[in-house]
């Protein structure tokens, strides 16, 4: 097996220029194995969500809210009005399993929107849980270590984010606005993978779901629930897919009448790290690839975001920016942003195929390098035949 | 004057560069930086609040981080954070974002150390930025100090006043690719303050400010960064009373070919010491690669000369005075037109473009302004690649005897012509230095800006590039059926970017007056510095072979040159025949007005002592 170390490597590297004490040997990497609680607490037991305490945002525990049955599950089992949700494709989190559900209060319904995200009724809340296999082979909560859990919830005043890490004995998550740091090491196809997953800051939300409206407005928005991520399909019963928009209109979530006919919605390329980059006909790599840069990039690289400055820009809503431009500051290389027909030679790449701390991108929220969504990009850009840049 | 005071901390924070080994107790730095820890803070709960971080009985970095965090979290505006003295290690980036936890607009926050060499933020564990804060107004940043950062170290972007006032920023190994780019980065932001500060080290630039308006940087010391201090894209700024030290380049003011309509001019450089600054340039630059297939960015740091006190790249609008510009290698200010860092610039716009179409046999799609010209989407958003406006006037300006030894890539060309022709006339032997003088100016955008364009109506070659890039671009504009603008998910979209974006061609910026680059009563005890254009500035058929400029040298050769062209290095021998770079009405600058919840800073503002801030 090849081993990747990333950070870790880097840290032993310092420490052996230090101190030249360390002893570190490559053979020190062992997946792990991870078991799901069996403790009494974590039986499935439905309930009835606690949607003023939702509203207050102050729980210290994440049971208080009692958004599922097992207050040790997060990945399954909501209770009353939860669903389960996938985004066609997932921004990249270190490979961890997500589990992700929307929580509408009785009687209230969310709109459709073009382009942005869906506008979701005061008491909604987005549960998002960050879940590490001990190898992607396996996924699952009975073999994952379950990391964080993230809750968006829309306040009369707007939406706040409040992310909880779990406890060590997996039976609770804890309020933490300080973020964490995880050691961890993964298997992945034929390699092993050490780094340091990141839980974020409670600022670090913020620097990825802030909207600008305009040089003095900012908004603070959800990410993924927009209408071309969730118009895909997404299995609710083992062995039946149905399309999530038309389910979240049969359960009455989401405002019919607000929803254009099938054929006038949006849809983004479903793509995901079992999806093998070879599969994809070369005429619909550029599809995939923005597609793959709209989800990790564009919260930031839009003229919305915060990263406007830039002569990058990846959403799919606005027009595309970066071929043969040059970095505006403190991009460092000299490469232009994107190279046409030359990956290794454009920023873009550049900044995905490292793990490199002020240079890797995005710069929070990715700790190891996403192989697949990087060489999806490389070949994007190693297929464009178009203009030379002088 | 404060310069004592930043000369006599230089010195110290120099003295005190020794490495120590691996420390023992709990927080092992390589530095020696390291002060006694105490807590000194007492807690206001009534706005505005004191918030102290750490606590008398808990002095740990962990607390501190996580102080800090919590803090940030649950801010109310006017509140200040006070770090304890010590050093302090930080494992992520110190990051706002202009809203509390509960997502509520947050200004007029203070972070407040207990002094710049007292308070340490080790920061080289953190991924990114030491600090990264945004879209907050009246943000201020006293007594501290960031080291190490992996990125940059204080990162403000997209604030109505900043103050960044005696803080530190400093990456202690000497001359590291992989240090951080930034020290105090001010970005996209207007009303910034930079007072009292101390930049070591950065691989990019110490002090940056860019993209922003109303800028005063001034009794801050930069010693052994890339560029000291750097001006960029920005307008209304006054450079004063800072020392600028053992740099790459000692103070640079660009304006780059960025695109975001966000052009520098207005720049105002006085009475600051700029000295000795030859260190190599250990930017990261461009690859064999990049270079060999022409797709290297030719206006990053990597390009500045080492051995270069100032650097005025393309910016228009700038006064330099009462400096003492001394003991730099290459040359005391050089000043460039964009020409000089990518001479693709002055290409003219290729006609041979068509629509989208992009089937076999059509024409050359135009599929980015790129197929029309590399600088089409520039000139069209407002960026002009000369310097105009530029007056120096009363500096102490030197080159060292004995230190003469010019280089660098953004004027290498220049540097190579002077040799050649130095060589040619015997000044030196082919194993000498070229010498260059002490002001040093391309004059190459002038030259296309004053030459009319030989098949135009009076307008100026330059005038006639941009202006045919503007027409290839309206063309386009006009033959592209807007039902036909492609979709942004089509094969095609790069279409997209430049149809809706043309802004009307003003060739005033193509053009350049009378007191485009001007020098007077610059030297050293009365004796005038030389001072010399490459090429000639004022029109002339002989300026040109075919399409291609020549420099002065290569017009007339040797016995062109008037004067008496003897062995020393004389006005004479560096080109100076027909520009003397003097002017009857040079640019006459205006103080910087900094305005920050009420309260101005500036020359006549609140600095009413410091010499010569008026012109």
């Amino acid at each position: 097996m090849k081993i990747i170390k990333n950070l870790l490597a880097s840290v032993a590297l310092l420490s052996l220029i230090g101190c030249g004490s360390s002893s570190e040997e490559d053979s020190a990497l062992v997946i792990p194995s991870y078991n799901a609680p069996t403790d009494t607490v974590c039986e499935n037991n439905s309930q009835d969500i606690e949607w003023v305490k939702l509203l207050s945002a102050d729980a210290e525990k994440l049971s208080e809210y009692k958004l599922f049955q097992s207050q040790c599950n997060p990945t399954a089992n909501p209770n009353t009005r939860g669903l389960p949700y996938d985004l066609a494709i997932p921004l990249f989190s270190d490979y961890t399993s997500k589990y992700r559900f929307i929580f509408v209060p009785e009687n209230e319904k969310v709109d459709y929107v073009e382009n942005e995200v869906f506008e979701f009724p005061v008491g909604s809340v987005i549960s998002k849980t960050f879940s590490m296999p001990a190898t992607t082979d396996e996924r699952g909560y009975l073999v994952e270590n379950v990391i964080e859990t993230r809750l968006l919830i829309r306040k009369s005043t707007g939406w706040v984010a409040r992310a909880y890490v779990w406890d060590n004995d997996k039976l609770d998550a804890t309020r933490t606005r300080e973020g964490a740091s995880v050691p961890t090491v993964l298997g992945h196809g034929e390699d092993i993978i050490a780094f340091e997953y990141g839980v974020p800051t409670q600022s670090d939300c913020t620097e990825c779901h802030k909207f600008k409206i305009n040089d003095s407005e900012t908004l603070f928005t959800p990410i993924g629930p927009k209408a071309r991520y969730l118009n895909s399909n997404y299995e609710y019963s083992e062995g039946v897919l149905t399309n999530q928009i038309e389910k979240w209109v049969s359960e009455g979530l989401l405002d019919a009448a607000t929803v254009p006919a099938a054929e006038s919605r949006e849809q983004a390329k479903t793509f995901n790290d079992y999806i093998d980059v070879d599969s994809i006909p070369p005429s619909e790599v550029e599809d995939f690839a923005k597609g793959w840069l709209d989800i990790n990039c564009a919260h930031c690289h839009r003229t919305a975001g915060t990263a406007s400055n830039t002569a990058f820009k990846a959403s799919s809503v606005d027009a595309f920016q970066g071929y043969c431009e040059v970095p505006v500051s403190g991009a460092g290389t000299g490469a232009l942003v994107i190279l046409p027909g030359n990956a290794e030679g454009s920023l873009v790449y550049q900044r995905l195929n490292t793990t490199d701390a002020g240079f890797s991108m995005p710069p929070i929220g990715r700790s190891a390098i996403h192989k697949e969504g990087t060489e999806l990009v490389a070949r994007w850009i190693n297929s464009l035949s178009a203009p030379t840049c002088n | 004057m404060k310069i004592n005071n930043q000369l006599k901390l230089a010195a110290a924070v120099a003295a005190g560069m020794v490495l120590v080994g691996c420390g023992s107790d709990d927080e092992a730095t390589s530095s020696s930086i390291n002060p006694d820890k105490l807590f000194n803070c007492e807690a206001v709960t009534t706005s505005p609040r004191t918030i102290c971080i750490g606590s008398a009985d808990e002095l740990t970095s962990a607390r501190v981080q996580s102080d800090l965090i919590n803090a940030l979290a649950t801010s109310q505006t006017g509140d200040t954070f006070v770090f304890p003295q010590g050093r302090y290690s930080l494992s992520t980036t110190i990051s706002f974002q202009g809203q509390n936890e509960d997502t509520v607009s947050v200004s007029d926050l203070t972070f407040k150390g207990a002094g710049m060499d007292l308070t340490i933020f080790d920061v080289s564990n953190s991924s990114a930025d030491g600090f990264k804060i945004e879209d907050t107004d009246n943000i201020t940043f006293e007594d501290f100090g960031v080291y190490e950062s992996n990125n940059n170290a204080i990162k403000v972007i997209g604030s109505d006043g900043v103050i960044m006032r005696r803080i530190a920023t400093v990456w202690e190994t000497d001359y590291q690719e992989t240090n951080g780019a930034y020290g105090l980065y001010p970005v996209e932001s207007e009303n910034i303050l930079i007072e009292d500060c101390f930049v070591q080290g950065s691989a990019d630039a110490g002090v940056y400010v860019g993209q922003s308006n109303n800028i005063v940087v001034r009794n801050t010391t930069a010693i052994k960064n890339v560029a000291g201090i750097e001006i960029e894209n920005s307008t209304n700024a006054d450079v004063y009373d800072n020392i600028a030290r053992g740099n790459t380049g000692g103070i640079l003011i660009f304006d780059l070919p960025i695109g975001n309509g966000k052009y520098g001019s207005d720049v105002r450089v006085f009475n600051n010491i700029v000295d000795a600054n030859n260190a190599p340039n250990f930017a990261a630059g461009c690859s064999e690669e990049q270079i060999a297939n022409d797709s290297c960015f030719e206006g990053g740091v990597h390009i500045v000369p080492p051995g270069t006190g100032m650097i005025v790249l393309s910016t228009s609008n700038v006064e330099i005075y009462e400096n003492t510009i001394t003991d730099n290698q290459t040359a005391a200010i050089a000043i460039t037109s964009y020409m000089m860092a990518d001479d693709t610039v002055a290409s003219a716009p290729s006609q041979n473009v068509g629509g989208a179409d992009t089937s076999e046999g059509a024409e050359t799609a135009v599929l980015d302004y790129s197929n029309i010209s590399k600088f089409a989407d520039k000139f069209l958003d407002g960026w002009s690649p000369f310097v105009n406006g530029i007056s120096m006037h009363d500096n102490t300006l030197s080159v060292a005897d004995g230190i003469n030894a010019p280089e660098g890539k953004l004027i290498q060309f220049l540097i190579d012509g002077y040799k050649e022709f130095q060589s040619s006339l015997g000044i030196i032997t082919s194993n000498e230095n070229a010498k260059l003088p002490t002001i040093l100016y391309d004059g190459i955008g002038e030259m296309l800006a004053v030459t009319p364009n030989p098949d135009g109506a009076g307008e100026s070659i330059m005038h006639a590039i941009a202006a045919g890039t503007d027409q290839v671009a309206a063309g386009l504009f006009g033959a592209v059926d807007a039902g036909a603008i492609p979709q942004p998910d089509d094969q095609n979209d790069m279409v997209l970017k430049q149809i809706p974006d043309i802004t009307p061609f003003t060739g005033a910026l193509y053009s350049v007056d009378a007191s485009s680059v001007c020098q007077s009563n610059n030297g050293v005890n009365g004796v005038t510095v030389t001072a010399a254009s490459v090429f000639h500035t004022t029109p002339s058929a002989d300026n040109f072979n075919g399409t291609e400029p020549l420099a002065k040298v290569e017009i007339g050769g040797a016995a062109a040159l008037t004067g008496d062209i003897g062995t020393a290095f004389t006005q004479a021998n560096a080109m100076l025949d027909d520009d003397s770079m003097t002017c009857t009405t040079p640019y006459v600058g205006a103080a910087a007005v900094v305005t920050i919840d009420g309260m101005d800073y500036g020359c006549g503002e609140d600095d009413t002592t410091s010499e010569f801030c008026a012109p």
